[in-house]
């Protein structure tokens, strides 16, 4: 596998997009009054 | 000059229509709530002048030739709905390809919008007969409904009567007038008739829209039914806008899924290869169109039936938890056939690339999941079961099988099969395609990372609220779903334009090389979304229970029940079998009105 022209690039874009989906998801429960993790 | 005739016709029809519209907008007694003139506002009109809604009986019902009232009205309804969503959606898509055309220069374009307002002409005759012997039948069935409506209606009708006509003027002129305005300063008139053909049939749906959701959300009148006078109240209901997106997305889906079944027709009958690759052509944008348009088309749905849950949880129970929750599994069946299907055409549809073999392999995985998708979409919740089965279950729902039933394992579902219906168009874009730019393998890193953490993020909110939360977060967990997906086709249809900016193609894409099967597909394609539309309406419809006006006005028909599933499944099935009928007709109209005979010695010379 191509380590510096893929493999690298693909850990980087995911680990932005796994934060910026979870930010989007925790922004998204916020604006409906909720916390993303379940709080009885 | 023939061909100028029936443009003499068309401008003779719309000249006089504007000028009916314009003399009866001038009389007083056309205006705008012209009886409440005097008073200082809607709210404070004097109910006095309307009578609450009428309380009937079984016998203000007329029966008429021993038929069934209501199988009349309903089947005249779907009919009049489903050629209506058609001519209202092929315009919509024309007026966009018109402006490609205008836009590249490229005659292909024009001629294809043609073509697909050429097919909605007989149809848009056979809308107005079928809404002509729907307005008879709840005449002649319902009187009393139909009087109560008309009455707090009487301005929308009024109107909509108008537009009706000037919809028909301006249809005339633009498809007639094809021909003979092009070029230069022509072309844009036609194309600005074109977007007054729109905003009138647009304007059309949603005033009829306003009566049919005034009866399952009543606005503008009191408990008793009694109109306060202001019809922008009545018109502007709980449930009016979500029906007229849901309605608005769902027209162009289907208008294209029709016109693909058409393109489907002539590739199958044509006789030259030049013809069939105009057809294919036609049957791919149609395609595209209609995938466009049904992307968004889940999530219109949720938001329509949020709405309704908004204004009636009872409703919304009825709805999605009761006797109606079974026609929702054939849903998931119909929507993942659709989805399956448009899928199926694009694979087929990559063999017009000699590029595509990069991709194909990929093509079985998709399939994979778009299949588990599926499944998942079309589990029930509670499970019709005989009593040794329950014992042996435990109860009506499986331990772990069971959240597959409830919504967050149906909103990951869908928003999954979008997702890679996405990546399944993706696939198709770039068969044709080689990148050229230095960092091709990063961005088609970016592209997996972006797709795999969004998956993930889907599969984690759906999993995670489906299991292990309450209801309140189940339903809120959708939000974060749809937004995820959204991000995902956006970003990645960015990130791609600009990996294959300046790309090479392969070769010429070679037009008609598709396999015969995959025109099958588009016929299954307009079939199943016929079949949905019908069952999904009677669903609408069916809500309102033994209410014609839900809360305000009862029915008190013999007819006045929910049907069984499987009666109803039956009523809407002849409905399409006889829509469908009309539509191989109207195929054949467009076919026979090219088509010429010479008949040597019939003539004198």
């Amino acid at each position: 596998m191509d380590i510096k022209n893929y493999f690298l690039p693909f850990v980087a874009a995911f680990v932005v997009c796994a934060a910026a989906f979870l930010l989007l998801d925790m922004a998204a429960m916020n604006l409906q009054g909720l916390s993303l993790i379940f709080n009885q | 000059m023939n061909g100028f005739r029936p443009v003499k016709i068309g401008m003779t029809v719309a000249i006089f229509g504007l000028l009916v519209s314009l003399v009866s907008l001038a009389l007083p007694g056309f205006e705008q709530s012209a009886v409440y003139a005097a008073e200082p506002a809607a709210d404070a009109a004097p109910s006095f002048l309307y009578e609450p809604a009428p309380k009937l009986t079984a016998a203000d019902y007329p029966t008429v030739a021993g038929v069934n009232s209501r199988v009349v009205v309903w089947v005249f309804a779907q009919l009049h709905l489903w050629f209506a969503a058609f001519v209202l959606a092929v315009p919509i898509f024309v007026f966009i390809i018109e402006v490609i055309g205008m836009r590249t220069r490229d005659k292909r374009y024009d001629d294809m919008a043609y073509e697909f307002i050429k097919v909605s002409i007989t149809a848009y005759s056979l809308t107005a007969i079928l809404g002509g012997g729907l307005v008879f039948s709840l005449i002649l069935f319902y009187p009393h409904l139909f009087t109560y409506l008309s009455t707090i209606f009487s301005e929308s009708m009024f109107y909509y009567a108008l537009l009706f006509f000037a919809e028909s003027a301006v249809l005339y002129i633009y498809y007639y007038g094809w021909h003979w305005l092009q070029g230069g300063f022509k072309k844009w008139v036609h194309l600005t008739l074109g977007l007054v053909l729109n905003a009138v049939g647009t304007t059309l749906m949603l005033l009829a829209n306003a009566w049919l959701t005034f009866m399952m959300s009543p606005a503008g009148v009191d408990a008793a039914g009694v109109f306060s006078g202001d019809e922008w109240a009545a018109v502007h209901n709980f449930l009016w806008n979500p029906i007229n997106l849901h309605r608005f997305v769902a027209n162009i889906a289907y208008g294209g899924s029709i016109v693909g079944a058409y393109a489907a027709f002539k590739f199958l009958t044509a006789g030259t290869r030049q013809e069939r690759a105009h057809y294919d052509w036609m049957g791919y944008n149609a395609n595209f169109i209609a995938i466009c348009a049904l992307l968004p088309l889940p999530f219109a749905g949720y938001y329509l039936a949020a709405e309704i849950y908004a204004y009636s949880q009872q409703m919304g129970i009825t709805l999605m938890g009761g006797i109606f929750a079974w026609l929702f599994i054939i849903q998931a069946v119909l929507i993942g056939t659709l989805f399956l299907s448009a899928n199926y055409y694009l694979w087929c549809g990559m063999g017009r690339s000699d590029g595509a073999k990069r991709y194909t392999k990929y093509i079985k995985y998709i399939a994979i999941v778009l299949v588990g998708a599926f499944l998942v979409w079309f589990t029930p919740h509670t499970l019709v079961l005989t009593n040794e089965e329950l014992k042996a279950l435990g109860g009506p729902h499986h331990k772990i099988l069971g959240p597959l039933g409830i919504m967050p394992a149906k909103n990951t579902a869908v928003n999954v099969m979008i997702i890679f219906t996405a990546l399944s168009f993706m696939f198709y874009r770039r068969s044709n395609k080689v990148a050229v730019v230095s960092w091709e393998k990063a961005g088609n890193a970016i592209q997996v990372a972006l797709f795999s953490a969004g998956l993930l993020n889907i599969i984690f909110l759906g999993v995670y609220h489906g299991y292990f939360t309450n209801t309140v977060y189940k339903v809120a967990a959708s939000i974060p779903q749809v937004l995820t997906t959204l991000v995902i086709i956006v970003a990645s249809i960015t990130l791609d334009s600009f990996i294959y900016r300046g790309a090479q193609e392969v070769g010429p894409l070679r037009w008609g090389r598709i396999p015969e099967r995959a025109q099958y597909a588009l016929f299954l394609l307009a079939v199943a979304f016929t079949w949905l539309m019908g069952l999904m309406g009677y669903i609408r419809s069916g809500i309102r229970q033994h209410w014609h006006v839900v809360d305000i006005m009862r029915d008190a028909s013999s007819e006045a029940f929910t049907p069984t599933l499987g009666y109803a499944a039956n009523v809407v099935s002849v409905a399409a079998i006889i829509f469908m009928a009309l539509v191989i007709f109207i195929f054949w109209i467009a076919q026979v009105s090219s088509a010429k005979t010479l008949p040597a010695g019939y003539w004198k010379e």
